[in-house]
């Protein structure tokens, strides 16, 4: 058992009460950071089991690992690193959860079957089967696969990765060359903001690759699968290390928090720790790649056709990368955009990778919150830089009948500069 | 106490002996199934506060109405089942867990701000409700609510009002009770009262029976509804940071400047180690190697502020102050409070328990019991980390200890009595605002007369005289009424 780190700093003040998502939407003590740190002492010290409580670990599971604790703890206990070694006891014990095995293990770490599912997705959507989900008699016994299909943007398109192949070079002499990492839900789920965003980085001269990685491994991480983890990280670092690339770039803050903390997966004090620590300084979340490295020039831009957009900080961005005024950099450089601020922009939109699906009531509420705070801010766009969050978002706004586009802002400035006409709009 | 030390605490971890199915359906026929728990593991999260007393209770209901809260106050009574109410569960003494098992009532859910009468300055709030939500609910509007005890964040009005909270500002603007003008309580037998008024203006010349029920921990009604007297935020502040070369040294200046007359909004004193704590945290830019700081805000219109300030300076400087520092920017000054709210929270980066003191001394004796909780600590060999409400005289020395070593515990048991003993020496008192709870039982016969605790006794009886309510808290075992019937149904 290790990961643990400073549980034992935890003095139970009650401060992660004010911040967790879990909790407020709950308001149960059971279901906040302070709670889940105790439980998770009890374990440690042989009260409980982590090969047969099953109610630990569904309360261990229950966490969105979203961070906002962390950042609010006098102590800063780590109660998202917690939570995963937590989870990694639990599976080593009890094995992973089946949904864990056949989603992050079955697909995510085969990229070729993720292919097919896309393509399944995509002839749900356009056969009838979709509509039959919305017959009123089905609806009632489906109700639970009626949200799931909230998920669906509708006018899905092929992943990113069938159109992308070899290095794509700018029209002159490339600035700088980028390794483009494509996330799974980016792939399948954000295929035209992956192009937008593409072609935003080729018209300022970047020359993007596109090495096949597969997944970041942070799902495998999340669910307490380190050695999943561990062989996508060593996989991964390995592509992108045969590549001389003077900056790793993705539109995913997950996939970016990953890559930058690879030495973690693959084991800090190991001999490929070491080697794949370099890589770190070289990843770059997409919106501070494009505020920060190459600029956003003032010229050029036309408005894109919304007059308020309001953001939504995903965590892994916000206290991941603390990434905070670059995406906002490039909505206000966007001509005729408001930027309205939203009330808790930076607190979990219950996304949280596919919690939505495996706690499908908790994550309908964190959304039903998010939805009706967006709703009373008055904005007519959302925008956002994470595909689980764009996701989630929409789902939520669409249930409660207040449905917006949702946005990366990079996708929105292509369309400013005339590179996209939708900005990623599917 | 005889409690083991466990899980960075004490206290009978075990069960205290379930529910029976029965009971429970009772239970969730009135707050409904899903707010009513009876699983181990659930009961787990219902076991502690922000004390290291951990007690489990048999059931935990968290109703969404007030008449549902009464209805399991009246279903506790019938039954003789012991009844623990609890807000955030930040109390530092034990007063929110269920020392004898039973019905744990969480008060979260009714967290409603039922009405803001700016007119009137009052706001009618329901007990579950936030003190942070409260503020900024208030802010807007050009209002706060004084008593901000460092808990804000998390912790609730119904808390604070049952434990009397203080607070940072208590210093200029008082602490709960005095703004506390009225109370709809629920009484042991579930049914709703009102002491003073719920609606200003409609208070009426009767005994003041308020008071009694402030810092009375649920011991004697559930505060169900509040209505509290709300004040203008001041136009401006000045705040800042004031450097000693000891503990000695901050504690006079403390002792000048109320003797001076300047009465600021807060003063608080750090010592070096919690400077560091807090340094590690939140990357201040404190001297390092500070041995004592004093933290000073006053407020008022503005013009008049550069004079107190300047008066303020020279007070230190003659007290033997090393350097000072003035907040620059309204986020400066976030920070620094931020800082100190953070103190309890961040003694986790120095060992894993604590035991958090709240003696209260005359300010003129302030000096001599900060040095005394040194030599105290000394003494027993232990660490014990000083912060005070300094402006009115409340120390809370964090007596901290690793629950792993059951000896050292032991020390911090006889280090408490010491500072204990020290402070009634000094003509003060054992708690100033964390309560009595669990922790302080024991010593409730040292500072008070068999004839003093027999008129709280017989308050207790006259209002509880089953005992359901919170027992085992703030009287000493021969002062609690009798319980009516048998634990746990």
């Amino acid at each position: 058992m290790q990961g643990y780190g400073d549980i034992y700093r935890c003095t139970r003040c009650g401060f992660c009460q004010s911040v967790c998502p879990t909790y407020l939407h709950s308001l149960d003590e059971a279901q906040v950071a302070r709670g889940r740190v105790h439980l998770t002492r009890l374990l440690l010290e042989g009260k409980y089991d982590f090969t047969k409580d099953r109610e630990v670990a569904g309360k261990v599971d229950a966490c969105l690992l979203c961070g906002a604790c962390v950042a609010a703890c006098p102590a800063e206990v780590r109660t998202d690193d917690i939570m995963v070694a937590a989870r990694s006891d639990f599976a080593a014990n009890r094995g992973l959860r089946l949904f864990h095995r056949l989603v992050y293990g079955g697909l995510l770490s085969r990229q070729e079957r993720l292919a097919r599912v896309s393509a399944l997705l995509r002839l749900y959507e356009r056969t009838g089967a979709r509509g039959l989900l919305y017959g009123k008699t089905l609806r009632r016994a489906l109700s639970r696969l009626v949200y799931f299909d909230s998920f669906l943007p509708g006018g899905l398109s092929r992943p990113a990765r069938a159109g992308l192949g070899q290095a794509l070079r700018p029209a002159g002499k490339p600035r700088i060359k980028v390794a483009y990492f494509l996330g799974c839900a980016s792939n399948v789920f954000w295929a035209p903001t992956v192009r937008a965003s593409v072609a935003y980085l080729l018209s300022r001269g970047a020359e993007v690759s596109f090495p096949p990685t597969g997944c970041c491994g942070e799902p495998h991480r999340g669910a307490g699968d380190l050695e999943g983890a561990r062989a996508l990280g060593l996989g991964n670092s390995g592509l992108i290390f045969r590549g001389e690339f003077e900056a790793i770039v993705t539109d995913c803050p997950t996939c970016a928090r990953a890559l930058r903390r690879y030495d973690w997966f693959v084991g800090a004090d190991s001999r490929e720790g070491e080697r794949v620590r370099g890589l770190a300084g070289k990843v770059m979340e997409l919106n501070s790649f494009v505020a920060e490295r190459l600029g956003i020039p003032a010229g050029g831009l036309r408005p894109v056709g919304h007059g308020r957009v309001t953001y939504h900080d995903p965590c892994h961005a916000v206290r991941g990368l603390g990434v905070r005024e670059a995406p906002r950099a490039i909505l206000s450089a966007i001509p005729g955009l408001g930027l309205a601020e939203l009330d808790g922009a930076d607190s979990c939109c219950g996304g949280a990778g596919a919690y939505g699906f495996t706690h499908p009531a908790m994550s309908g509420r964190i959304a039903a919150g998010k939805a009706a705070r967006i709703a009373r801010g008055g904005a007519d766009l959302v925008s956002t830089s994470c595909p689980a969050c764009a996701l989630q978002l929409g789902a939520g706004l669409k249930r409660a009948g207040h449905p917006l586009p949702v946005r990366h802002p990079v996708g929105l400035l292509a369309a400013s500069a005339g590179l996209c006409p939708g900005g990623g709009e599917p | 106490m005889d409690e083991r030390p466990v899980n960075g605490g004490y206290g009978g971890h075990e069960r205290q002996g379930g529910f029976g199915p029965h009971n429970l359906k009772a239970l969730a026929d009135i707050v409904g199934r899903e707010y009513c728990r009876s699983h181990p593991v659930d009961l787990e999260s219902y076991s502690y506060d922000s004390s290291p007393f951990i007690y489990s209770p048999a059931a935990v209901v968290i109703p969404g109405t007030i008449e549902e809260m009464a209805q399991v106050v009246s279903l506790c009574r019938r039954h003789g089942w012991p009844l623990t109410c609890r807000g955030a569960g930040t109390s530092l003494s034990g007063g929110a867990v269920a020392r004898l098992g039973g019905v744990m009532l969480s008060t979260t859910r009714l967290n409603r701000l039922v009405e803001i009468d700016p007119l009137e300055e009052t706001v009618l709030v329901e007990c579950g409700l936030v003190n942070l939500e409260l503020q900024k609910a208030l802010a807007p509007l050009g209002y706060m609510y004084p008593p901000d005890p460092a808990s804000q964040k998390a912790s609730t009005l119904g808390g604070n009002v049952a434990e009397n909270a203080g607070g940072i500002k208590g210093v200029k603007y008082g602490i709960t009770k005095h703004h506390v003008l009225g109370l709809e309580l629920i009484l042991d037998d579930g049914s709703l009262v009102r002491t003073g008024a719920l609606k200003r203006g409609l208070e009426f010349n009767e005994p003041d029976l308020t008071g009694i029920f402030l810092a009375s921990e649920g011991t004697l009604a559930l505060v169900a509804r509040a209505l509290l007297r709300i004040t203008p935020l001041p136009a401006a502040f000045r705040t800042m940071s004031v450097v000693f070369d000891s503990l000695r040294d901050a504690g006079q200046a403390v002792a000048s400047i109320i003797g001076e007359g300047i009465i600021p909004t807060a003063l608080e004193i750090m010592d070096k180690r919690l400077i560091a704590a807090l340094e590690d945290y939140l990357r201040l830019g404190f001297p390092a190697g500070a041995e004592a700081m004093l933290l000073i805000e006053i407020d008022g219109l503005g013009p008049e502020l550069d004079a107190q300030l300047a008066r303020l300076k020279e007070v230190c400087f003659k007290a033997g102050a090393v350097s000072l520092a003035e907040a620059e920017s309204e986020a400066d000054r976030e920070k620094l409070w931020l800082a100190r709210r953070s103190g309890n929270g961040a003694m986790g980066r120095l060992k894993p328990g604590s035991l958090v003191q709240d003696v209260t001394v005359p300010i003129s004796s302030l000096p001599a019991m900060l040095a005394e909780v040194q030599g105290i600590a000394d003494r027993h060999g232990i660490v014990i980390v000083q912060m005070a409400h300094a402006g009115d005289g409340n120390l809370h020395p964090h007596i901290l200890f690793d629950p792993a070593d059951p000896l050292e515990y032991a020390r911090c048991l006889k280090a408490s009595a010491d500072i204990f003993a020290a402070a009634l020496r000094h003509g003060g008192t054992i708690t100033g605002e964390h309560g009595i709870g669990l922790e302080k039982v024991d010593f409730m016969a040292v500072e008070f007369t068999e004839a003093e605790l027999g008129l709280m006794a017989a308050v207790k009886s006259g209002m509880d005289p089953t005992g359901i309510l919170n027992p085992g808290k703030v009287l000493p075992r021969k002062w609690q009424p009798r319980r009516g019937k048998g634990h746990n149904g």
